[in-house]
């Protein structure tokens, strides 16, 4: 109950008018940087950090915090109105939000995006609070092989994620680990797949990849249709309805708890966690068929899972030391600057200071909700833009972010070749995102086998012997065989459908 | 419509080329040819050959701050990584050499890379080491609570079980695994029983050696200090001949009984090798006497860096030195080949 208190006197602390200012400040770059493909979290706070020096050093945090949650929030917005997923995180968003904004229900899909997002924020605060230092010493049993396990189990989110044929989707996935490997190699130090182009040995750049996959090759479908798209005409109300409320909130605390445990473990990223729950939602719904056609509790779920890990990420931060992620990494040195040591004494140590910060980390979660409620009839305006507008607009914004990811030319290039490739698979139902989820995962796949086989001097069983490990494989196991059971069935229903109803399509490609 | 198409079209193309040039980096506008020319007089390129947020970015960062504020021209820290700092070094040395990129280095994107199996396209010519940041030593760490107390417990375990040695490295060719290597041969175990377990830098590698994966990892002082703090990971020895001030409990190596085995993790600035004379001076001086301003020290304090100026002379030195041992190991070794 200590926590409590002290917790009451960091709200006295972070609630002064001028501390209100830097949250509200923090928040409203991040959601902007958020937005905007490529920048995201870590550039923004990598900027911005020598600025919030001049401030002190609760300011100066509190700002830092608001722009990191106010980015990864941010995200949500271009991938739900536009279709753009900004970041890695937001591909999942993308799968319903896309189709419900299209559909002219923007508005309740970033409401409940919002609402989502902070029920998790705030349930990975209230982790923090009380069980940070017990669940950071929990991570440290995590390993090579379980994190191996881990991404196996990861790995059959592809089947669910297919859409119509697992076998395209298995492909996909495959080319996606394979282009993963482009770049030198882990262990060995050898380049691989470079083709003596050295911009390759250092391998192809995520946000490229995505980029180009969703954003350039929806601009190029764009041009080439001789009807446009037309944008929504209204967005619905910005409030989600009671029922829809009802419908989503025990996905927001599933989804919210999958990713606040994810969370804790360095290398976790949210992304990962954003997947796992959107399968995890799809696999538990009465009607997985919905799922990518427009389902609320698709937004939600990689939403609240992305930001429960985000808010979950600060416990290994705070009581280790470890950076779960690139923008952890860079407010942790932020924290540095200000002379607070992460460690278990953290909170004996800078304890009004520390319940500052995480009172900021309420506030900022409230204030993302508050601005973004209201700020959602302007967002949606963007649809309403005309597309021969909007689209330049896009492709040049495309541009800049992958650019500024690593100051690199090559990079764009890199973005403008999946463009072209990510229409032609779009045109021809290939699915994009069981290339990414590979594309995302083969590094750190790859990493922690060759681990593995370095600590147990090269034999398999070290996948087995380890409990934590076994589990996650057996479950990896059970889940892959029940979804080609289930995937059998409702394609055989589907097709007996439309037997009767030769007038509804069946076209579930996940794109 | 169709006239309207192919004009949409057209202005898309257009305003891409448009954004795609506005990427493509500084001006070449050079200064002219004076003896002494101002410098600078306009803002500065700072490439950090690595990803934000690691110890060579922040100390890059406060640098820039310091210096970008003293000469009060912005110096902005661009980071380009990949391929283990190859890429960044690359990007600065095809630039125009004027004096306005300037390189981030560490042991990493030169030591590492020079000396092992792929060799990066530059040699140690094409720079020119102007001076050092931070000097620091490498910490043998292990597990906390486990059976090293000491060096010497770890050094006796080794020697009988040499086979269940693991240790994490960044790769075969990085100055960590040549510590190990020298600590070995030191101490009379026979690497190729070892095995050296791969990873991705300090955040992967710490957790494994704090959880009993890994039983032994080389960090610098940065990286080690958080969970050192903790009370996760216990520091056996440094690599240094003197203690480090942020570790004054911890004894060298060779106060272990570990002789002849001295590495150290710096970070510095250099300058493609055609930059003026002058403005390499200029940086230099600036560094020297910012060392000496407790303004700054103090903030590598914060970062748990240990600062050391190093003058060009020194610092290639050094550098020379150290990159001739490490060849030489690859060597015998056939490290990555």
């Amino acid at each position: 109950m200590n926590s409590l208190g002290m917790l009451l006197g960091g709200f006295a602390n972070a609630l002064t008018p001028a501390n209100l200012l830097m949250a509200l400040i923090g928040v409203l770059i991040g959601s902007l940087a958020g937005m905007i493909p490529g920048i995201g979290p870590t550039p923004a706070i990598a900027i911005l950090m020598p600025f919030t020096t001049a401030l002190g050093p609760v300011q100066g945090i509190i700002m830092l915090a608001g722009i990191y949650y106010g980015a990864v929030y941010g995200g949500s917005t271009t991938a739900i109105l536009l279709g753009i997923p900004a970041e890695l995180q937001a591909v999942p968003v993308t799968l319903d939000g896309y189709p419900l904004a299209k559909q002219g229900k923007g508005g309740p899909a970033l409401g409940i995006a919002a609402i989502s997002s902070f029920v998790a924020g705030v349930l990975g605060v209230l982790g923090l609070i009380f069980f940070a230092p017990l669940l950071a010493a929990q991570a440290l049993k995590f390993g090579p092989p379980e994190y191996f396990a881990l991404m196996i189990l990861t790995l059959t989110v592809i089947v669910n994620l297919s859409g119509a044929s697992v076998a395209k989707g298995l492909v996909m996935g495959l080319a996606g680990y394979l282009v993963s490997m482009v770049g030198v190699g882990p262990s060995s130090g050898h380049a691989r797949f470079t083709f003596g182009l050295a911009p390759l040995s250092a391998g192809v750049e995520m946000v490229s990849v995505i980029i180009g996959l969703f954003a350039i090759s929806e601009v190029i479908i764009g041009m080439g249709s001789r009807t446009p798209v037309t944008a929504a005409e209204k967005i619905g109300s910005v409030y989600p309805s009671r029922a829809d409320l009802k419908h989503t909130a025990p996905t927001m605390v599933r989804s919210g708890l999958i990713g606040f445990f994810l969370g804790l473990l360095p290398g976790a990223s949210p992304a990962v966690s954003a997947f796992l729950s959107y399968d995890v939602e799809k696999r538990l719904s009465k009607n997985p068929g919905q799922f990518g056609k427009g389902e609320l509790r698709g937004v939600a779920a990689p939403e609240a899972a992305g930001n429960a890990t985000a808010s979950s990420g600060f416990i290994p931060l705070f009581t280790l030391g470890i950076p779960s992620s690139p923008p952890l990494a860079i407010l942790l040195a932020g924290l540095m600057i200000y002379g607070l040591q992460p460690g278990p004494n953290l909170f004996q140590q800078s304890g009004s200071f520390v319940w500052a910060v995480i009172a900021s980390m309420f506030i900022g979660n409230v204030m993302l909700v508050v601005l973004h409620l209201p700020l959602v009839g302007i967002w949606v305006k963007l649809t309403q833009i005309p597309l021969r507008v909007l689209k330049p607009i896009v492709l040049i914004l495309c541009v800049v972010g992958v650019y500024t990811v690593r100051n690199s030319m090559f990079d764009v290039l890199v973005a403008i070749i999946f463009g072209v490739i990510g229409y032609f698979l779009r045109k021809y139902h290939w699915p994009l995102v069981p290339f990414i989820l590979c594309f995302m995962l083969g590094p750190l796949t790859e990493l922690s086998f060759v681990q593995s086989m370095s600590i147990s001097n090269g034999s398999l069983s070290i996948f087995f012997t380890s409990p934590i490990a076994l589990v996650i494989l057996i479950l990896a196991a059970v889940l892959f065989a029940v979804s080609v059971f289930l995937m059998r069935r409702s394609r055989k229903r589907a097709l007996s459908l439309e037997a009767d109803r030769p007038d509804l399509p069946i076209s579930i490609h996940t794109n | 419509m169709r006239s309207k198409k192919f004009y949409s079209s057209l202005a898309v193309g257009a305003l891409a080329v448009l954004a795609l040039a506005g990427c493509s980096g500084v001006a070449n506008a050079s200064s002219t040819a004076n003896a002494a020319p101002a410098y600078p007089t306009r803002p500065i390129q700072l490439v950090v050959p690595f990803a934000p947020g690691g110890g060579t970015d922040l100390v890059s960062r406060a640098v820039a701050a310091y210096l970008g504020q003293k000469w009060g021209k912005t110096i902005n820290v661009v980071n380009k990584p990949g391929a283990g700092g190859a890429t960044g070094t690359e990007s600065v040395l095809t630039a125009s050499p004027d004096g306005y990129t300037v390189l981030a280095d560490n042991g990493s994107s030169t030591e590492a890379l020079l000396s092992g199996a792929n060799k990066p396209p530059f040699t140690l010519k094409d720079l020119n080491l102007v001076g050092t940041v931070v000097n620091q030593p490498f910490v043998f760490l292990v597990k906390s609570g486990g059976q090293f107390k000491t060096m010497q417990d770890l050094d006796a375990w080794v020697k009988a079980n040499p086979g269940q040695l693991t240790f994490g490295s960044t790769g075969l060719s990085s100055v960590q695994t040549y510590t190990v290597i020298e600590w070995l041969q030191s101490i009379g175990v026979d690497y190729s029983k070892v095995h050296m377990v791969p990873n991705n830098g300090a955040s992967d590698l710490l957790p494994q050696i704090a959880g009993g994966h890994v039983v032994l990892g080389v960090q610098d002082v940065t990286g080690a200090a958080g969970l050192v703090k903790a009370g996760q990971l216990t520091p056996l020895a440094v690599t240094s001949t003197t203690r480090s001030p942020l570790f004054p409990n911890v004894p060298t190596l060779a106060q272990s009984g570990v002789k002849n085995v001295v590495s150290s993790f710096w970070s510095g600035i250099a300058l493609p090798s055609g930059a003026p004379a002058s403005v390499a001076q200029k940086w230099g001086s600036a560094m020297a006497s910012m060392l000496k301003d407790p303004a700054f020290t103090a903030k590598l304090k914060t970062l748990n860096a240990q600062g050391q100026y190093l003058d060009s002379a020194q610092f290639t030195a050094l550098v020379k030195n150290n990159l001739a041992t490490y060849t030489q190991l690859v060597k015998q070794y056939k490290l990555g080949q």
